[in-house]
């Protein structure tokens, strides 16, 4: 499931860095598993394939200032999660726009994404604030620990688990179902 | 772990089971020039040494040069891999070749044109206009040079160059492809599944798909030819609902796609749900990045968007590729699929250049604006 078990593909032997064929080979390989990440958290499958194509650029980019390559693979998920918010931020006022210059009309919809969008649990998900929105795709999708999580959002793991009570709480809530 | 916790696991996995690796965009290389210099720090310094002595001594030559004479042709930078790099902008009697990246005029040529199609072939050695009275002319951009080929409308030239199709026949209801290198042409008639009254005329839907090997066709009720094809086709004279040019199906927009791998050319209609009829419609162009997609506009309020449409095994699927601001019109794709021209009509109206990203226009340059010397009025890239 998930991005869980991805290799990292980030590491160039010969010079012990980060070298750009290795970014264009991380990509390659977890490519879908980027874009399934994305789709969790944006819950469009354009606004996820925009988010993954301007990481993997930016990666290529910055490819000489990423000395480490043990963590490419959680950089490049990090990297996601991020596009994702920003997505997210851009999206929310694009909406505002549309919704005011159309009087009341809902901008049209991804068709995809609108036949993606049927299970209940995954459109209340992405109700939640974007901290425990994050911390739950990275918990049950992508199969990481709260140790994980905590290193990738650069947050405690205290916080990692009140999220995560949180977004369960928030999420039984908004089902009207009991958490147990 | 809890019940809320195994459903909400199996919900995310089954959201991602239903997006499939063939229905992904494959990504785009990134600039090389994001990288070439890669870890060789030292470089820097020289690099932007060199840049500066480069830039001041092309200041100081490019004034020497405008004051002795302007440059001759430009036909030198069209030899490079043209792709996404040259635009065609015609006026009523002139086309000019145009920079994408900066809107500079790399060449001009006098030609007139009748507003019903533009080409410019992808290697960019030739230009194919419609002038007065429909006849399908060929330029060349190296010399200039042009010569009429065929009747025809709305001329489109295959990813490799080597073809041509255009509309033609007697009412506009035939689709001919011709080999450019040996003049062969093929065609292939639609009159059946157009039926009376309508033609390929009217709309300006022609445009050939990434694998070179399929051609989609968009018609739409044309009343000149409701005159002229009873007279030609007289089996033809009752319209059938159900033909593709009539565009009523409830199934949605129909489009024609022409095979033409074969020998004989062979034609199917495709409908589009998504898509609604009633709006103005437009082929922008192929999606050249990919084998069997293409874009179509749609022209309505409060907005005109840009979708996607990718034919595959099954139902063909659209998805929006970008919404325009207000009282925008979409005229052209880039090769690369990531960059839109758009025109803003007005007073003085003019077309702009616009990276697609996320839906939305970034990046926005004005590439022309209307003058007295020139008004454009079709654009191909």
């Amino acid at each position: 499931m998930g991005l869980a078990g991805g290799r990292e593909l980030f590491h160039d032997a010969a010079a012990g860095r980060v070298s750009p064929a290795g970014v264009t080979e991380l990509f390659r390989a977890h490519h879908l598993e980027l874009v399934r990440l994305a789709v969790m958290m944006t819950g469009d499958i354009a606004t996820a394939e925009d988010v993954v194509q301007d990481v993997y650029e930016r990666l290529h980019r910055r490819w000489p200032v990423m000395r480490s390559a043990a963590g490419g693979l959680a950089y490049a998920r990090a990297s996601v999660l991020n596009g994702c918010r920003s997505a997210h931020r851009h999206a929310a006022a694009r909406r505002r726009q549309v919704v005011r210059l159309a009087s009341g009309q809902q901008p049209c919809g991804d068709t995809e994404a609108a036949a993606a969008d049927r299970g209940a649990l995954t459109a209340a998900l992405r109700e939640l604030p974007p901290r425990q929105r994050e911390v739950l795709v990275l918990r049950y999708f992508c199969d990481l620990d709260v140790v994980e999580i905590s290193q990738m959002l650069r947050i405690g793991p205290s916080s990692v688990r009140s999220a995560i009570c949180r977004g369960l709480a928030a999420l039984a809530a908004a089902l009207g179902e009991d958490e147990r | 772990m809890s019940q809320i916790e195994r459903r909400l696991r199996q919900e995310m996995h089954d959201l991602a089971q239903r997006i499939a690796p063939g229905d992904l965009r494959p990504l785009r290389p990134p600039p090389p020039s994001a990288w070439s210099l890669g870890h060789k720090y030292w470089l820097t310094p020289a690099v932007a040494l060199a840049t500066l002595a480069l830039v001041t001594s092309g200041v100081v030559v490019a004034r020497n040069t405008l004051h002795r004479h302007r440059s001759p042709s430009n036909v030198e930078m069209l030899q490079a891999p043209p792709d996404p790099a040259v635009v065609a902008v015609s006026s009523s009697n002139q086309i000019r070749l145009l920079a994408a990246a900066t809107g500079r005029v790399v060449k001009s040529f006098s030609v007139a044109t009748a507003g019903k199609g533009l080409a410019l072939a992808p290697d960019a050695k030739f230009i194919f206009v419609v002038g007065p009275s429909l006849t399908l002319s060929q330029v060349s951009v190296a010399t200039g040079q042009s010569y009429v080929i065929d009747t025809g409308a709305y001329p489109a030239v295959s990813p490799n160059s080597r073809y041509l199709a255009y509309a033609t026949g007697t009412s506009f209801t035939q689709v001919a492809v011709r080999d450019l290198a040996s003049g062969h042409t093929r065609a292939i008639s639609l009159t059946s599944l157009l039926g009376a009254q309508s033609s390929l005329l009217n709309h300006g839907g022609l445009t050939w798909l990434g694998n070179g090997r399929q051609i989609v066709a968009v018609s739409e009720p044309d009343p000149v030819t409701a005159y002229v094809l009873p007279a030609a086709h007289p089996e033809a004279a009752q319209p059938r609902h159900t033909a593709c040019g009539q565009q009523t199906s409830q199934r949605g927009l129909c489009a024609i796609v022409i095979d033409v791998a074969s020998s004989k050319l062979a034609a199917r209609p495709i409908y589009l749900p998504q898509v609604t009829v009633h709006q103005k419609l437009d082929l922008i162009s192929a999606d050249l990045t990919a084998s069997a997609s293409f874009f179509i506009a749609q022209s309505s309020l409060p907005a005109t968007v840009v979708d996607r449409v990718r034919l595959g095994g099954g139902a063909p699927m659209v998805r929006r590729v970008v919404e325009l601001p207000w009282r925008s019109l979409p005229v052209a794709m880039a090769p690369d699929s990531d960059r839109l021209i758009y025109a803003r009509p007005g007073s003085r109206s003019s077309l702009w250049v616009a990276t697609v990203r996320g839906r939305r226009l970034a990046r926005t340059r004005l590439l022309l604006a209307d003058s007295r010397r020139f008004e454009f009025s079709l654009v191909a890239w």
